[in-house]
């Protein structure tokens, strides 16, 4: 018995709400990072329930690529900041908003 | 089950909730892997089983301990910086975040619940897919045949016991052709559903006849087995049994106990291990027709057995048994499923995502990378003492200037000598 596929979207779009409010409240740039991870997971969720509800397995092919799309964004993301804690010595946005240095 | 999914999605939304509010920015990002655990716990509900294990390899596995990794490294999981709500000392033009945050959730909700309400969520009925169908044949007087479907031609040189591949074709009638090295033809008109798949068995030793029996290829979900049809071309009904080792055929199981002539019997599912299959008369169980001895079972795949007529090199005509085996769907989510669109379709995109991950590596090396100067001129000097050893040792010690005499050892037994 399946579970229908609107609990599945709601539940991602909970997520993916919770993961915007990180996205826009927190002051750590690190924070920032796991809620667009977040982010990424709510919609991973609801492309495979709509695989599921079409019995394709494109939408799990296209998890697949999410899911390796973040790893290589995370990778250089987290670099980014470690290059800017080296020279700024900070990791709080709201003191990174200047591209120079 | 809708009980399990509550549990498993209140347990994610709340461990979301507690990343975003906890100060410490290492329990924020356990608490993520605890999301993500949910995640790919309800992947497993969702009949993703491939998707679960590369969700908790990749993501909870290494994103996320890089993740630590770098918090470890920045000491940032007790700065300052990690307080939600911003404090009177924050610039004004912050002030606003949140409200408008809220107001963005909140319309998002709004946006997704009315979709929702108003059963706007597709549930479209999956379209069936093209019918298929190949062609197997069998047939000792056609000899090697052309097939053509409609005007297209289907396969040439298709010489005998053999099958094409499954082709599709368009619903409806289709006018099917087959002809010999000779010039002759077969023909027929045939229908064909949206949905199934089609097997046209071209057989009979006098006249040539086609028979279009379905084939199965849905999933099997036994592992470790395989789909066996079997179509009976000889006039009498005939019995599949498994004679086992001893080649008895008292002592035997009876796989299908009963195949019309000109028929085709039921499917069975046969485990993967090597079976002596002996096709014997239905009523007389002495009278063997055909043998297949040390067969290996083909698993996950469906095999259709024809048994008929087959002339031989000197012109005799003996009953022989003819497997053909074409793969079953694989498994729904599994990473048979999976791997085949990614090496076939998505070939592209998947080697193009090797190369971004390739560059991302590269990319984060470069980006961490910190020279470290090494002043040559300081490896290769020699530090220059101000006094010599020996009268810093003598100016400690107490006693007068010491000689240039090396240091004796007390004369205390003479050295063993072994023997």
């Amino acid at each position: 018995m399946m579970v229908a596929t609107e609990a599945y979207v709601v539940l991602s779009m909970v997520l993916f709400v919770l993961g915007t409010l990180g996205v826009l409240l927190r002051r750590n740039a690190i924070l920032v990072f796991m809620s667009v991870e977040l982010m990424l997971n709510a919609t991973n969720l609801a492309l495979a329930a709509f695989a599921q509800q079409w019995g394709s397995e494109t939408g799990h092919l296209f998890v697949f690529f999410i899911i390796a799309v973040a790893a290589a964004e995370v990778a250089v993301g987290l670099a980014l900041i470690v290059a800017i804690f080296r020279s700024k010595k900070s990791i709080n946005i709201d003191e990174l908003h200047q591209m120079e240095g | 089950m809708l009980e399990l999914f509550l549990v498993v999605a209140v347990l994610a939304i709340a461990s979301a909730l507690l990343m975003l509010v906890s100060e410490n920015a290492v329990h924020s990002a356990l608490f993520l892997i605890v999301t993500m655990a949910a995640i790919a716990f309800l992947f497993l509900m969702l009949n993703a089983p491939f998707l679960a294990m590369i969700q908790i390899t990749v993501y909870a596995g290494a994103i996320m301990v890089l993740f630590l990794f770098v918090i470890m490294l920045l000491g940032a999981e007790l700065s300052e910086t990690t307080q939600l709500f911003t404090t009177t000392d924050s610039p004004r033009r912050f002030r606003w975040f949140l409200p408008l945050a809220l107001t963005l959730g909140l319309s998002l909700f709004f946006v997704i619940g009315l979709v929702i309400l108003n059963e706007q969520l597709d549930e479209r009925v999956i379209p069936l897919e093209a019918p298929q169908a190949r062609v197997l044949n069998v047939a000792s007087e056609l000899g090697t045949v052309d097939v053509y479907v409609g005007d297209t031609l289907l396969i040439d040189n298709l010489e005998f016991a053999q099958a094409s591949d499954f082709a599709a074709l368009t619903a409806g009638e289709n006018a099917l052709r087959i002809v010999t090295e000779t010039g002759s033809e077969l023909a027929a008109t045939i229908s064909f559903e949206a949905g199934t798949a089609s097997t046209i068995i071209a057989h009979g030793s006098d006249t040539p006849t086609l028979s279009v029996v379905p084939t199965d290829l849905s999933t099997i979900n036994t592992p470790r087995t395989g789909r066996y049809t079997v179509f009976n071309g000889t006039e009498n009904a005939i019995a599949l049994l498994d004679v086992g080792t001893e080649y008895d055929v008292n002592d035997n199981f009876a796989i299908i106990p009963i195949i019309e002539p000109n028929a085709l019997s039921q499917a069975v599912l046969i485990e993967d291990k090597p079976v002596n299959l002996w096709l014997v008369d239905a009523v007389d169980a002495e009278n063997v027709i055909a043998r297949m001895e040390d067969y290996e079972v083909a698993p996950e795949d469906t095999t259709l057995i024809y048994v008929g007529n087959e002339t031989q090199f000197d012109g005799t005509t003996r009953i022989t048994a003819i497997p053909v085996s074409v793969e079953a769907r694989p498994a729904f989510g599994g990473p048979r499923a999976i791997g085949y669109s990614l090496f076939t379709i998505y070939l592209l995109p998947f080697q193009l995502l090797a190369l971004l991950l390739l560059a991302a590596m590269v990319g984060a090396i470069v980006l961490t990378h910190r020279e470290v100067s090494k002043s040559r001129a300081r490896i290769g000097e020699r530090r220059r003492v101000s006094r010599p050893l020996a009268q810093v040792i003598a100016a400690q010690v107490g006693q007068e200037s010491l000689t240039n005499e090396p240091p004796q050892l007390p004369n205390t037994s003479s050295p063993a000598t072994g023997d």
